[in-house]
């Protein structure tokens, strides 16, 4: 469900009534009537693709359940992570597989080309996978028991508020409260969902959108612009990917909430990290704990010698960038991460020991490097990766900034300026002693009317889909 | 729940109540805004009587100079060119205007992404939206974005994008059109210049690209001319490049008895640096030099 869409406003409502319409005591039933919803949903996109996400259920859920009554639990785990695999290999790796292949051949004076799927790959499928993969992990490890209610599973897998961009949830803390949909309405949690909707959407149509106005016109075809205005393109690349993604998944903690579901965090101010460790544990905090846990621990984390953790570091960042995307530009975007927190462990710079300046310069410094590794990520070649950054270092080109005009320039200014300062006093101050939190309930009242008014005016309404949907 | 969904209906009251004031002041400010876009929409769509009226997206309100036409035809002028729009633009504005005024001619300056080419019309909506309660600009929206109808329900959502404009036109109303004419007095800027090969290459590509809804409103705007010539014109590029994607207003044109001017191969004006600020758009001197070079032509061919 894209939530910047008419089509979420107008169904959303219909949704969260029907299920508390459902009397608590009947608990299976508002099970029942999520996974239905979830179902519906995801049918939208294109029927077929149910298809595939109930085959990922099917598969992970019988194996879990085989796991632990198998002589040979390690070969099972083999066989169901490969079938939950080949979705998602299938489609959205084949092609990038297959023509690495026949480059390879073509050396050698072969030729060979496989046609793969990746027109068609389902909504979610790397999120979902991933969801499966971790449950099945969990109960192969005895982290969590494996569950016989297959509806309960094909919930947990399928949960409309987090199928197409995550969070990634895990099994331990959602399938419980999948379970136990029979606690009554709570009014606090369906306000602050509420709250988390509406700065999620500012987030999404106010910065985001607006800001990606900018950004595709220079980055699509930055031949045309100067190196100064590639940098500008690229450090708003940084504010777009953020306001677009933590915007999404604050709206999906939001959806949850108020239908009384927990999801965690998946950003915490990520460009106020001191350091690129530092920011893994801010931002898509689901994906870089769901590594961590099911890629670097299982490797052998760092409970091993110097360098064989740094190689489990940057072999986790590979997979991290393999993951977003069959493409070369990832794969780089992937290692520069792993490099660099590689470096980071060497130096001891992981953390902040120094004063208020050094912590401005350790941020300064790592949020440079985000954004550097961003054009990789933004970039649909290498080529253009490169492009791109010769063109910023390129001291022969023009000093000056393309500004869209005084009215685009002016709103996406105050969009930007808005979300950083609301960041800023976040950071140094905490949550609480923002407007959204106040204990003066006109106060909270006035800034909920002030955002809704300001996406109203400024807000860019063409539901654009989610950059991270596409992953 | 009953607690919460009273708050919320509280809420969505206030909200609902905040929209309704803050959008009509807005209305009110945006109907008598004496300056700036909005004064000059304003006196297109309920004052202008003008004979010779130029519609076209910015190369007609850099291009044609309106002062210049009306003291060499004796005609009054008015250039209604806006910045980015075309046909989805003047096709309501054409409903609005022959209400109560026929023009003696219009010079249409074609831009092929604008008029004919397919893509995003409801990006072209954002004038219009100050007029929703106009009919022809409602069934304009039914027919490009039905979901519009939904968010129009919003009145601050009419000014979407455009409330600064609203408050700027207001309170400090700028007047630095002339006859809707905006000169730009600037040398070449190199930087603007796009790779030529590149252009080439996506023009190339447009031949196969009309979008069925723009032809229909050209078509609709012809067939609703009744007394009105109309004179398409294609006004000169640095580039010097023919967009093939303008052909089917070519043909339209042509089909319907009106004149179809192309000076994008015009020696005069390509890769002359002194006629243009960027690739597309001429400088005050060469609107004036392509201004009188229209204007000839219109002399020798209807003879006014």
């Amino acid at each position: 469900m894209i939530y910047n869409s008419l089509n979420f406003i107008v169904l959303f409502p219909f949704v969260f009534l029907l299920f508390h319409a459902i009397p608590a005591q009947f608990g299976r039933m508002r099970g029942v009537y999520l996974l239905l919803v979830s179902y519906l949903l995801y049918i939208q996109w294109r029927p077929a693709y149910a298809l595939v996400l109930l085959g990922v259920t099917a598969v992970t859920w019988l194996t879990a359940l085989l796991v632990p009554l198998t002589r040979h639990p390690k070969r099972l785990l083999a066989l169901g992570v490969t079938l939950a695999l080949l979705p998602l290999f299938f489609f959205k790796y084949l092609d990038f597989a297959g023509e690495a292949v026949s480059r390879a051949l073509a050396m050698i004076g072969l030729q060979f080309h496989l046609n793969g799927l990746n027109w068609a790959i389902p909504v979610g499928i790397s999120f979902f996978t991933l969801q499966a993969l971790g449950y099945l992990w969990d109960v192969y490890c005895g982290r969590q028991e494996a569950e016989h209610d297959f509806l309960a599973y094909a919930l947990f897998v399928s949960f409309f508020p987090c199928i197409l961009a995550g969070p990634i949830c895990r099994a331990p803390s959602l399938l419980p409260q999948l379970k136990e949909t029979c606690r009554p309405f709570d009014p606090g949690k369906a306000t602050e969902g509420l709250r988390m909707l509406l700065w999620g959407m500012f987030m999404k149509v106010v910065v985001a959108d607006r800001v990606a106005l900018y950004v595709d016109t220079v980055l699509g075809s930055y031949v045309n612009y100067t190196g100064m205005t590639c940098l500008a393109a690229s450090l708003l690349y940084s504010v777009q990917i953020y306001s677009d993604f933590a915007g999404y998944s604050l709206m999906a903690a939001g959806v949850g909430r108020l239908l009384g579901f927990d999801l965690p965090d998946n950003f915490r101010r990520p460009y106020f990290a001191v350091s690129v460790t530092d920011f893994w544990r801010r931002w898509h905090i689901s994906l870089s704990t769901w590594l961590k846990d099911y890629i670097y621990i299982p490797l052998g984390g760092n409970r091993c010698p110097k360098l064989r953790s740094y190689w489990n570091v940057l072999v986790t960042f590979l997979v991290s960038g393999i993951w977003h995307g069959a493409n070369w530009t990832f794969v780089v975007w992937g290692l520069l991460h792993g490099i660099s927190q590689v470096i980071e462990k060497m130096m001891g710079q992981q953390k902040c020991n120094y004063g208020w300046l050094g912590r401005s310069v350790k941020t300064a410094i790592t949020f440079l490097f985000v954004t550097f590794a961003w054009i990789f990520f933004r970039m649909p070649t290498l080529s253009d990766a490169c492009n791109v950054i010769t063109r910023i270092f390129d001291t022969s080109l023009q000093k000056t900034i393309y500004s869209p005009g005084g009215t685009a320039t002016l709103y996406m200014l105050l969009a930007v300026g808005l979300m950083v300062v609301k960041d800023t006093v976040g950071e140094a101050f905490g949550e609480k002693r923002l407007p959204f939190h106040s204990g003066r309930r006109m106060v909270r009242w006035i800034s909920y009317l002030a955002v809704l008014v300001l996406i109203l005016l400024c807000g860019v309404f063409s539901s654009d889909q989610f950059i991270y949907a596409n992953f | 729940m009953k607690g919460f969904l009273l708050r919320l209906g509280l809420f969505l009251a206030l909200a609902l109540l905040m929209d309704r004031g803050i959008g009509s002041a807005l209305s009110y400010m945006s109907k008598h805004a004496a300056g700036g876009y909005l004064g000059h929409q304003n006196y297109i769509l309920n004052i202008m009587m003008d004979d010779i009226l130029v519609f076209g997206s910015s190369r007609a309100i850099h291009h044609y100079n309106a002062a210049l036409i009306a003291d060499s035809l004796g005609l009054s002028c008015y250039n209604c060119g806006q910045d980015g729009e075309g046909i989805i633009l003047y096709h309501a504005w054409w409903k609005m205007i022959r209400r109560r005024h026929r023009p003696r001619l219009v010079i249409y300056e074609v831009t092929p992404a604008y008029d004919i080419l397919w893509g995003d019309n409801s990006k072209h909506l954002g004038w219009l939206k100050g007029s929703y309660g106009d009919e022809a600009v409602r069934r304009e929206f039914e027919e490009i974005d039905p979901s519009e109808r939904y968010k129009m329900l919003s009145l601050l959502y009419r000014y979407n994008s455009r409330f600064h404009q609203v408050l700027l036109d207001y309170l400090h109303p700028v007047h630095n059109m002339d006859r809707g004419f905006l000169p730009v007095n600037s040398g070449l800027d190199t930087l603007r210049i796009k790779d030529e090969r590149q252009l080439e290459e996506s023009v190339s590509k447009n031949e196969m690209q009309t979008d069925s809804l723009k032809l229909r409103y050209l078509e609709d705007m012809l067939r609703e001319a009744e007394g009105t010539r109309f004179v398409f014109v294609y006004s000169p590029t640095w580039y010097g490049i023919h967009d093939s994607g303008v052909d089917p207003i070519m043909d339209l044109a042509h089909r319907n008895g009106f004149l179809f001017l192309d000076f994008t191969d015009s020696a005069k004006y390509v890769h002359h640096d002194e006629f243009f600020y960027d690739g597309s758009h001429l400088n005050t001197r060469g609107a004036d030099e392509f201004t009188r070079d229209v204007i000839r032509e219109l002399r020798m061919q209807n003879n006014y």
